[in-house]
């Protein structure tokens, strides 16, 4: 049956392909990557990833393809856009070509009628995904009226992505590798199972920017949050953001000053945990918990984040920003993190390279309590640089005390 | 004026559907059991003699799984074959920390913590040398305990094996 509908969906593709071939364009994107291990297997993996394109008036098609050396070919994923100005409709379809498994498949429609954004979203989960099958369906309808923005998200089966809500990842188990998309279905045949209301846009005195959520559940009230963008003191260095979240047997508020110098020249924000009284509403004290410190110039960004209550917040990995986050918000947003490193100093230069390309480098050093010199826990660099403007060349490095942990050497071509 | 009409009916009408959900939510229209949580133990990855195996959990209630038990040293909850133990190394992931392991010919055990708690995610990841032959990574259910955010035992929960999970 699988066989049969990866079969159909290939065979689908091509068909189209070819019967557009006259008057559209095709685009294709090739990426090949091998990882080094020096202190384990030599080469610990090789990837490659090849996507096509075929673009003809408003409809795309692309398909994307991962194969690796460890688990064989990992992911098929076809892609459909449709883009008529006020209507849009976008699909996704997964599948585990090694064992010829229909995994995933979601829909988007969006449409602006009158000033008002619908969107109907559905997914569906297979059977060979554990937490599948499963199906759902969410309706969001946005409105902006007198400065106010109303957002209304009815799920009936299905979670979308936005709001604190993370989406869904299908994880392949053995090598944590993982597609991410925006609807998450909850269970099979299920009818309303949540009901989310934000409100934004609105202000008063000194308070720029209010957004407040409440959310149900099939289970009743889940939380009641208000979120403050930016609390201003007529100072124009400083500015503050609060979070307030009400859940069923909790509270907790959480506040970010951002001291912001020199026309975003260089940024400083400390983050504070606020330890409020158990029973009652009083504020019994501020924890610094961690501090940010940027600044950019002219393509150059130097970074310095210290975290200095480690069981609190954690520096996320370079794949999600390297920035400080809560350990809960990291969990939650399913953010890779070090719990292991206290503070991080990053350089990162961008600069134009050769024959049209953008080059970059990236050099990460953390710090931990370790017996080496200025605690140096681990260090990561990352190379990118183009030989034109559809093929480029990049390294990625982890070296550690006494050892170089892994060695990555990757290409891309763009045609 | 008519927009405005439209708007306010408009409003008046998301408004009303919000509050009509709602209030049926509260009393419990629409409840669905919950899911029983999940221990999923990947397949062993080989590249070359060097083997690996990722241990994640999916649907954890109580908050999150926040400590996990795989046995202990005179009764290992994990039995390995075609793997040499004493090149095991264990890794916590998403805020695990390992607080105590042994593995020796007779199978592996180990105690991993987390100040947070993890609903879905990875928790830990193995590396290890294998042998000649298929290596083996076993899990005995019957001898892993599970702790929830709320410092409570999960008493509800499978051992599962499967390729794909969803978190």
């Amino acid at each position: 049956m699988n066989v049969r509908i990866l079969g159909t969906a290939v065979a689908l593709i091509g068909i189209l392909s070819l019967c557009l071939l006259a008057q559209g364009s095709f685009t294709a994107d090739l990426g090949f990557e091998v990882t080094f291990d020096p202190n384990g297997p030599f080469i610990a993996d090789m990837g490659t990833t090849f996507e096509l394109g075929y673009a003809a008036g408003p409809v795309q098609w692309a398909s994307y393809s991962d194969c690796r050396l460890t688990v064989g070919y990992l992911w098929q994923e076809f892609r459909m856009d449709v883009d008529l100005d006020a209507f849009a409709v976008h699909g996704d379809i997964l599948f585990g070509p090694s064992t010829a498994d229909y995994l995933y498949a979601q829909v988007i429609a969006e449409m602006t009628f009158l000033g008002v954004d619908v969107g109907f979203y559905w997914a569906q989960l297979g059977d060979a995904v554990l937490g599948g099958p499963a199906d759902g369906s969410a309706l969001r309808i946005a409105a902006r009226f007198a400065g106010l923005e109303v957002v209304s998200t009815t799920e009936i089966g299905a979670r979308i992505e936005g709001d604190g809500f993370a989406g869904i990842d299908i994880v392949h188990a053995s090598t944590g590798l993982y597609r991410h998309y925006e609807t998450n279905p909850r269970a099979a045949g299920q009818g309303f199972t949540g009901e989310k209301l934000r409100i934004g846009g609105f202000g008063f005195g000194c308070i720029g920017n209010v957004d407040a959520t409440l959310y149900f559940t099939c289970q009743g009230f889940d939380f009641l949050s208000f979120e403050v963008d930016e609390v201003t003191f007529g100072i124009p260095w400083l500015n503050l953001g609060l979070e307030l979240t009400y859940e069923l047997q909790t509270k907790s508020l959480a506040m970010t000053p951002t001291f912001v110098v020199g026309d975003e020249l260089i940024c400083f924000r400390p983050h504070f945990a606020v330890r409020l009284g158990t029973t009652s509403w009083a504020i019994e004290g501020f924890e610094l918990g961690a501090l940010e410190v940027g600044c950019s110039w002219n393509g150059i960004t130097i970074k310095d984040l210290t975290v200095l209550d480690t069981g609190r917040f954690v520096i996320t990995a370079e794949d999600d920003g390297s920035t400080i986050e809560t350990l809960d918000d990291a969990i939650d947003r399913g953010h890779d993190f070090y719990v292991q490193y206290r503070e991080l100093l990053s350089i990162e230069i961008t600069f134009d390279g050769c024959c049209g390309s953008t080059d970059r480098i990236l050099l990460n050093t953390y710090f931990a309590d370790t017996s080496v010199l200025f605690d140096w826990a681990m260090s990561y660099l990352e190379m990118r640089a183009g030989v034109s403007s559809d093929i480029a060349f990049s390294l990625a490095m982890t070296v550690m005390p006494g050892k170089i942990d892994a060695v990555e050497l990757g290409f891309t071509l763009h045609w | 004026m008519r927009t405005t009409t439209h708007w306010k009916r408009g409003a008046v009408i998301v408004g009303g559907l919000a509050i009509l959900l709602i209030t049926a939510a509260c009393i419990g229209f629409w409840n669905t059991p919950a899911p029983i949580g999940q221990v999923i133990v990947g397949d062993v990855v080989v590249v070359g003699t060097q083997g690996t195996v990722l241990i994640a959990v999916a649907d954890m209630p109580g908050g999150g799984l926040a400590s996990i038990q795989f046995g202990d040293a005179d009764d290992p909850a994990i039995v390995m074959t075609n793997i040499d133990p004493a090149t095991v190394q264990v890794e916590g992931r998403n805020g695990f920390v390992i607080t105590a392991e042994n593995f020796d010919a007779t199978g592996g055990s180990l105690i991993a913590l987390n100040m947070a708690a993890v609903e879905r995610n990875e928790i830990l990841k193995f590396t290890f040398r294998v042998g000649p032959g298929t290596p083996e990574f076993d899990v005995d259910a019957s001898k892993v305990t599970l702790g929830s955010d709320g410092e409570a035992p999960i008493a509800l929960w499978d051992l599962s094996t499967p390729t794909y999970y969803g978190r």
